[in-house]
């Protein structure tokens, strides 16, 4: 088994975690080792049980038509992808070693081939029209070229450099790459999207996007769903891993109240914490429930959704890079961190913290931590030297996502920037249009706000690439753009990451965005809850797969 | 008489019912940005914008969408949510009576606290219970539904470990779960319109209590009883009865909020998750429904009121 992102993606000592978040994370990273995550118990797990969590609705449960991650939520316990992450108390949050799920193993016969052997006997859920048959490669095939080809497929940018997807025999397919891609076995593990589909369901159903075309050949199976009530999965008694899944069923109880959803995580109604992106707990809420719920289990560690504010890089002032390092040596980071999560969080680097084994650890960014520290004398300095001395007015185009934090961060930012002399105007959009210019770099000098939490580190680097949608800075940086496309060519890991840490100095030090810290989650989950720990992203049917109820 | 006063009723709701689709039709279009735009890209509505374009009717002249939407409706066709893909009208028949529910729930807790307490308040003024029940009648107006929503369902679940159930339970299930849902977001939807109602019983019967015919009554020597319920109550009723259609309106409005906190799945949330969603055809639908009943209601106050007193003929 190719175990690529074996060991040096999940080791994280204590020590690691304090050299990527800086002194802010110390007490978050001191969290799921103090707290934390238990080795599974030596009892023999007992099959049986439910699970209720906090669950989403989808728009529709067509994985090929949809960027949502409530879709990918709902199909991570029915259905299966080619490999998924690996998952379990072993596994520390914000590592994403990679390990077969329908593929047995696989090779990589060229830099632009890879051969997968599928597990035998594998069988979709007994629903019609697929009805129980054995999963074959002509699935897999199905799978790829409908995802590659459909119209309206958001993710399709995932398998950007696949060419073709040809079947070899029954359990058997082989990829072939239009280029070198290190990247490719990220996504075919992403929980978002590359689960694979049978034909007949779409063939049936025009789509997938009704519940009854929900069959997979996961752990669990649809059972029902009424929208905005509950959605609930039944033990697939035909799972291809013997003995797997342990609990009977899982309920996704969808409401949307925060005080409601604090109320019945108290009173035991739910099973794990109820907050995005997935059995968290609110900071604020943490002294209560724990007073209330004294036994239960935290898992803390930082989150990888980092806020950041863009400049058109293209138009001036933001052209000059001593104005970018002195609007980023403005911020006071910590200040900012202490008003929005109490002060624990993390200090990120270009690709998040929270991502443990890819972001450079924040003390080794080397000159671009000067332009992170808070230094609003040096700030006015380079602005004088940039021929802004009185400082100058611009404005900033933001959304406020409905975070009081956000709002916090961007009341904070503005008034560092005026201690500096620089007058940025606020223009608050509604997200819809946000989403439909800011977030697309479409903003006339400014925007601020947070980026898709990404696992893996592509969608974090290619928002350099200067033809990128997601481009908000308009970076045209012909080096660091041959750094990033090269990182695809670089099958070699410890390469691969040397240059992915290159890369983050160099975009630090070009200051082309001004980062923010994230707060770190705290996972609660019931103690009796065992074999199981959280992660970032959206794989809960992964992560719950191996559990068990204690009691 | 009377069939030629509910006839002319009717007609005058026509136009209304005409203005309140143009508001509903016209609102959604108001909104800044492209959200044809926004719509795609977050939720993947429809092949592409020309497709989305075309399933929103929005590629057409205005006055053609609004005719097609309103000669659909009248037909029990609202289009068809974009976020669960299935016929608004059918959606809105498992949901408006969730609401519908709640909402007569609510009314039934105002009536029977405000027309009693108004009753008290009238007949003992200026006494001890006669203080209280307005104070409490001023809170009951001033406090709001969400933060008292709010209070009721975690201050238990901090205090005694119970809060209310956040699983719907259906009807057909278990009834009795079923109908106790309802109670305690009832109760607390119905307190505000308790208020309204508490003090205009109170006004409309201390007038009515000073009226020449009432003192008649009590030199007959009717009990008290016999005087206020029976020759004082069903005249003060009548302005009571139109605040009531009002309070209808606005208990229907108050479902979103209680609706949300509670987990039901009614009409109310389902307006709430559709702006949430961008699901326009929903947001329409919905808000049609509601304006149409609203009329509805006051046509039947307006009803009612020729049955209290029939001298009305406006």
């Amino acid at each position: 088994m190719d175990k690529r992102h074996g060991s040096h993606r999940t080791h994280l000592s204590r020590r690691d975690l304090f050299k990527v978040g800086g002194t802010a994370l110390a007490a978050a990273a001191a969290g799921p080792y103090v707290l934390g995550v238990r080795p599974a118990g030596a009892a023999t797990p007992k099959p049986g049980g439910e699970f209720r969590f906090r669950g989403y609705t989808p728009p529709h449960f067509d994985p090929h038509l949809t960027a949502s991650y409530t879709t990918m939520i709902n199909l991570s316990f029915t259905h299966s992808r080619l490999l998924k992450h690996k998952a379990g108390p072993e596994v520390k949050p914000g590592t994403f070693e990679i390990v077969g799920d329908l593929a047995e193993s696989w090779t990589q016969p060229d830099e632009k081939t890879y051969v997968f052997k599928l597990r035998k006997g594998v069988r979709w859920h007994k629903k019609p029209p697929v009805d129980g048959r054995e999963l074959t490669a002509e699935d897999v095939k199905y799978t790829f070229d409908r995802f590659t080809t459909i119209k309206g497929n958001a993710n399709q940018h995932m398998m950007a450099t696949l060419a073709a997807t040809e079947v070899v025999d029954k359990h058997t397919v082989k990829f072939t790459l239009k280029e070198p891609d290190a990247f490719f076995l990220d996504f075919l593990a992403n929980p978002m999207a590359l689960c694979i589909v049978a034909r007949e369901a779409v063939e049936t159903f025009t789509d997938l996007k009704k519940p009854e075309a929900v069959i997979g050949t996961g752990p669990w199976m649809l059972e029902g769903h009424e929208p905005k009530v509950r959605t609930t999965f039944v033990r697939n008694p035909d799972y291809f891993i013997k003995g797997l899944p342990y609990i009977q069923r899982i309920e996704g109880i969808d409401f949307n109240d925060p005080a409601a959803r604090l109320a019945a995580f108290v009173t035991g109604q739910i099973d794990a914490g109820p907050e995005f992106p997935g059995m968290m707990i609110r900071r604020q809420d943490w002294k209560l429930i724990k007073e209330q719920r004294p036994k239960l289990r935290y898992v803390e560690f930082p989150s990888n959704v980092m806020t950041h504010a863009g400049m058109r890089t293209d138009k001036a002032p933001f052209g000059d890079i001593r104005v970018r390092r002195a609007l980023s040596m403005a911020i006071d980071r910590k200040a900012v961190l202490q008003a929005t999560a109490e002060g624990v969080g993390v200090m990120n680097p270009p690709i998040p913290a929270g991502l443990v084994s890819l972001a450079i650890p924040y003390d080794q960014l080397g000159e671009g931590l000067k332009w992170d520290a808070y230094n609003p004398a040096e700030a006015k300095r380079l602005l004088a030297e940039a021929g802004h001395p009185n400082g100058f007015s611009t404005t900033l185009e933001y959304a406020t996502y409905g975070s009081q934090e956000l709002i916090d961060a961007v009341q904070m930012a503005v008034k560092f920037w005026k201690d500096v002399g620089v007058d940025v105007k606020v223009v608050e959009k509604p997200y819809a249009a946000y989403f439909a210019t800011a977030y697309q770099g479409k903003q006339d000098a400014m925007m601020m706000g947070p980026q898709f939490p990404a696992l893996d580190p592509w969608n974090f680097m290619a928002q350099y690439l200067p033809d990128e949608p997601k481009n908000q800075s308009h970076v045209k940086d012909p080096a660091l753009a041959d750094m990033i496309l090269n990182t695809r060519r670089i099958i070699d890991d410890k390469k691969r990451q040397a240059q992915i840490y290159t890369i983050q100095k160099h975009i630090a030090d070009q200051a082309y965005y001004i980062r923010f810290p994230s707060g770190v989650y705290i996972a609660a989950l019931d103690p009796a809850l065992e074999n199981f720990a959280p992660n970032l992203g959206y794989d809960y049917g992964g992560r719950m797969m191996a559990a068990w109820w204690n009691k | 008489m009377l069939r030629k006063y509910f006839f002319k009723r009717l007609l005058l709701a026509i136009p209304s019912l005409v203005i309140a689709s143009l508001i509903v039709f016209s609102l959604v279009r108001l909104i800044p940005g492209d959200v044809v735009v926004l719509m795609m890209e977050e939720n993947q509505y429809a092949d592409d914008l020309e497709a989305m374009r075309a399933k929103l009717g929005l590629d057409r002249p205005i006055y053609v969408q609004y005719f097609e939407w309103i000669g659909r409706a009248l037909v029990g066709d609202l289009g068809e949510s974009l976020y669960t893909r299935r016929p608004v009208a059918q959606e809105l028949l498992t949901r408006v009576p969730v609401s519908l529910e709640l909402g007569a729930v609510a009314i039934f807790f105002a009536i029977l606290l405000g027309v009693p307490i108004g009753i008290v308040s009238a007949t003992r003024q200026d006494t001890a219970s006669d203080y209280v029940a307005r104070g409490g009648a001023i809170l009951g107006l001033s406090v709001p539904g969400f933060w008292l929503g709010t209070l009721v369902v975690v201050l238990p679940a901090i205090y005694f470990k119970w809060s209310p159930s956040i699983q719907f339970t259906k009807l057909t299930d278990d009834p009795w779960r079923h109908v106790a849902q309802f109670i305690l977001p009832g109760l607390l939807l119905g307190i505000g319109s308790a208020a309204s109602i508490m003090r205009l019983t109170r006004t409309q019967l201390l007038e009515v209590l000073r009226q020449d015919y009432v003192r008649t009554a009590w030199s007959k020597g009717m009990s008290e009883r016999v005087v206020v319920l029976k020759h004082s109550l069903k005249n003060a009723l009548i302005p009571v009865v139109t605040v009531l259609g009002i309070q209808i309106a606005q208990v229907l409005s108050g479902t979103v909020i209680f609706e949300s906190i509670f987990g039901l799945p009614g009409m109310g949330r389902f307006l709430f998750d559709a702006i949430t969603e961008r699901d326009y055809p929903v947001i329409q639908g919905i808000n049609l429904v509601v304006v149409t009943t609203v009329v509805g209601v006051n046509l039947m106050v307006d009803f009612v009121y020729a049955y209290l007193d029939p001298r009305i003929r406006f």
